[in-house]
């Protein structure tokens, strides 16, 4: 599920570039008409939109505009073995229930305990299909001329932006299962208890790129970033 | 602008002694800072580690602080004690009078072991008594410093300076000047939060350019301080900070003193009704050990009671509740004072002990006012500010711990900066999701008792279904948010009714949340996150447009990405 085109030491834009989705072939030409760019990553980042940011996600009439650039596609991938890993956590105890119940007891339970196990594998096989690429079609990321924009949430859905001035830290963290899939995480820390964040699940390179250029890039503000 | 090697704190106390990476002010001429600073450790005449006055000694062996530090000790004697031949032959009097002994001279050595210094724009604080610990605390990382005096310190003309550092990590700890004479500490509070003032001021007032808040006006006018910066400019160091003239006089502003009348406030309010039941719960675990006879009064046959004696008794138990929370209120907020004095926000309070809490003004970044219920019942309010760095939960933020409304509005408006901008109500779909949420638990109560067919619960689930009623209908009339151009504010809650106001300056990100509810009904949840008090105050359930203009215009540049999209406007 790797992205294939993440070679060595290339420049930003390659790795930041299309992530080709489901729909969405990437346009690397117009940037935005935004601001002079500051980082290379600004610079690069129209290239990961293209239509994506009007495809079937689009924010609707409601929320601000939707960060343009996708996490990984390997994310898929990830959040399938997470899926699964989560799913077998309730499954197999289900399932031990069901073969413990004695014919003796009540018929609703006995019915009940043979038909739930299969319910909830039905369930959670519906799950571990669906929600993997349904998160990777909602969740977005974007660094902004100034900021740091994110969007998250499947259900109830969440966009933080966060100005570059204002960072205090950025940490890149990769768990065993990101690692397997060469995926990172990077978390951006504000002064705030409650003004932290995460990008997850970017390709492992990008992360530390972005990391790297979000550092920076606050490091250039001279003042305490409160 | 040169870029600092280490944005996470570090405190390093192996630190060069000419101006190490630990200071933020790149713009100063460093290499003078040496000098300059050893200036403001000359609090003793001299630049070198300075004791404390040795009268702590006598507080420390009396309080319970030196009992816990003298446990290790004490244990180690009475071994001795049992090994050389038992108790009995030393007999209880010197037993008691080597305890003594030995508690005076582990304070006394412990005084000795503790010194504190000001050197190289860092305070270092070393102390233990068997095991050594230094602590580096970089000037310009103290956010405040607060000085206690209580009783036993005032009979000695002590005071205890409880220094709070931005500590990475570990949020904010404290670390402690126990035993100053009260002048010095005042005069070492005063040097060190001036130390770091230019920088702090002079950074804040770079970042934010335009945004500067009304209550810094007088930094614009002459200040006392002028004359003593044009001595130093002809030096060449005219940005050198902390080492104003000690004497110079600070003009004092008095933005509020509390009047006896306001403590009349105190039962209304929970927090101060929970003094005397704490108090009560403290004294219960005694009351077991009392004799008897004591309480042959209260060997009554409750059966006996008519109902008019158990109102009477209630009535009893709430007056008592009320004169309870009126003594705590006045322990705690004696006289508060509150002025501004040069660039410190300086509160006082307390009888028997009093606070002194120093604040920077530039720190402050907005204010909440809160309204509890009967609070709101006869206009009173308690005032905090948001100080970058400092929780709400400490009370350090005080800015007027209980008072009439009118007068918490008005200290808000001299010492922090003047809001007048109504407040946008929030649209009919916020009424309904608040009706909904505060009905629905009296509903899930009721059903339940339903099902179970039991009546207690489904009277209890009625009368929370009609109590959420009115709750839901008032938690909606608090939502608001509205703006002014340099501030804006938020405001919620019903059973405490909060009003934020925030400097735009404050805001270190955006959040904007919208439920598929939400968005069906057209609102979003817009959150500003503050590096101040509890970090994120939220508009809740705003109109979703009005939710992006409020987050799109308050903050700089970069905000406006959260702009409504056009398209979108409805």
């Amino acid at each position: 599920m790797a992205d294939p085109q993440a070679p060595g030491p290339v420049s930003v834009q390659n790795v930041t570039g299309p992530h080709s989705g489901p729909h969405g072939t990437a346009d690397p030409a117009e940037p935005m008409g935004s601001e002079p760019p500051q980082s290379e990553l600004t610079a690069s980042g129209p290239t990961a939109s293209g239509p994506t940011a009007s495809g079937l996600t689009a924010s609707g009439a409601d929320g601000p505009r939707e960060p343009q650039w996708r996490v990984a596609s390997s994310a898929i991938g990830l959040w399938t073995v997470q899926e699964i890993i989560g799913a077998l956590f309730l499954l197999i105890p289900a399932m031990a229930a069901s073969l413990f119940v004695p014919d003796a007891a009540p018929r609703w339970l006995v019915v009940t305990s043979d038909i739930l196990p299969w319910a909830l594998a039905a369930f959670f096989l519906a799950e571990v299909v669906v929600l993997p690429r349904y998160k990777y079609a909602v969740h977005r990321w974007e660094v902004t001329p100034d900021g740091i924009y994110t969007l998250t949430g499947w259900l109830s859905r969440t966009w933080i932006l966060v100005p570059i001035s204002r960072i205090q830290t950025v940490d890149v963290t990769r768990g065993p299962l990101q690692r397997m899939f060469g995926l990172a995480t990077v978390s951006v820390r504000t002064a705030s208890a409650q003004g932290s964040v995460e990008i997850e699940q970017l390709e492992a390179y990008t992360a530390a790129q972005v990391a790297d250029d979000l550092s920076k890039r606050a490091n250039l503000y001279d003042d305490d970033a409160t | 602008m040169q870029p600092e090697p280490n944005r996470p704190i570090e405190v390093d106390p192996n630190q060069p002694t000419q101006g190490g990476p630990e200071s933020n002010d790149s713009t100063q001429g460093r290499p003078d800072s040496g000098e300059g600073d050893v200036a403001v450790a000359g609090v003793e005449g001299e630049p070198g580690p300075a004791r404390t006055s040795p009268k702590v000694i006598a507080i420390h062996a009396l309080t319970i602080r030196g009992l816990r530090e003298a446990i290790p000790g004490l244990v180690a004697a009475f071994a001795w004690l049992q090994v050389s031949g038992g108790v009995r032959s030393f007999g209880i009097v010197g037993i008691l009078l080597a305890a003594a002994a030995a508690l005076v001279g582990l304070a006394a050595l412990s005084w000795y072991r503790f010194t504190y210094q000001v050197a190289n724009r860092q305070l270092i604080i070393s102390q233990g008594i068997f095991s050594r610990r230094v602590r580096t605390i970089p000037v310009d990382r103290i956010r405040a410093i607060d000085s206690q005096v209580n009783p036993l310190h005032r009979v000695l003309g002590l005071a205890r300076l409880k220094i709070e550092a931005a500590a990475a990590g570990t949020g904010n700890e404290e670390a402690e000047i126990d035993g100053l004479p009260t002048e010095t500490a005042a005069v070492l509070r005063g040097d060190l939060l001036r130390a770091r003032r230019r920088p702090a001021a002079s950074a804040a007032s770079s970042a934010t350019g335009a945004d500067r808040d009304g209550s810094r006006t007088t930094e614009a006018g002459p200040r006392p301080a002028g004359g003593f910066d044009a001595h130093r400019r002809s030096d060449g160091h005219p940005d050198e900070a902390g080492t104003e003239l000690l004497d110079e006089p600070l003009e004092e502003v008095e933005y509020s003193r509390s009047r006896l009348s306001w403590l009349l406030y105190a039962p209304l309010v929970g927090s101060y009704l929970a003094i005397p039941l704490a108090g009560l719960v403290f004294l219960s675990q005694f009351v077991d050990d009392l004799p008897d006879s004591w309480f042959s009064w209260a060997n009554v046959d409750p059966s006996t009671f008519s109902a008019a004696d158990f109102v009477l008794a209630g009535l009893g138990l709430v007056g008592l509740l009320a004169i309870g929370a009126v003594i705590g209120a006045v322990f705690l907020n004696w006289r508060f004072l509150l002025v501004k004095r040069g660039e410190l926000m300086v509160s006082e309070r307390g009888l028997l002990t009093r606070r002194t809490v120093s604040v920077e003004i530039p720190r402050i970044r907005g204010y909440t006012l809160s309204e509890g219920l009967g609070m709101r019942l006869v206009r009173a309010a308690r005032l905090t500010a948001l100080i970058t760095g400092v929780s709400t939960a400490n009370s350090r933020s005080q800015l007027l711990p209980l008072g009439p409304r009118r007068e918490a509005v008005d200290v808000a408006e001299r010492a922090v900066r003047r809001f007048d901008s109504p407040l946008r109500r929030h649209p009919p779909a916020a009424l309904r999701r608040r009706l909904v949420r505060a009905v629905l638990p009296g509903a899930a109560v009721l059903v339940t008792g339903l099902i179970l067919g039991v009546v207690a619960v489904i009277i209890v689930g009625v009368a929370l279904t009609i109590l959420g009623i009115p709750l839901g209908i008032d938690r909606y009339r608090s939502l608001g948010h509205g703006s002014d151009g340099e501030s804006f504010a938020v405001r919620s809650g019903s059973l405490v009714r909060q009003t934020t106001v925030m400097q735009r300056r404050a805001v270190v990100g955006w959040k904007v949340q919208q439920s598929l509810f939400q968005k069906r009904a057209g609102v979003s949840t817009v959150t500003a996150l503050v590096g101040a008090g509890t970090g994120a105050y939220s508009a809740l359930d705003a109109d979703s447009a009005d939710a992006l203009n409020l987050a799109a215009s308050n903050g700089g540049r970069w905000a406006r990405e959260l702009r409504p999209q056009p398209e979108a406007h409805r």
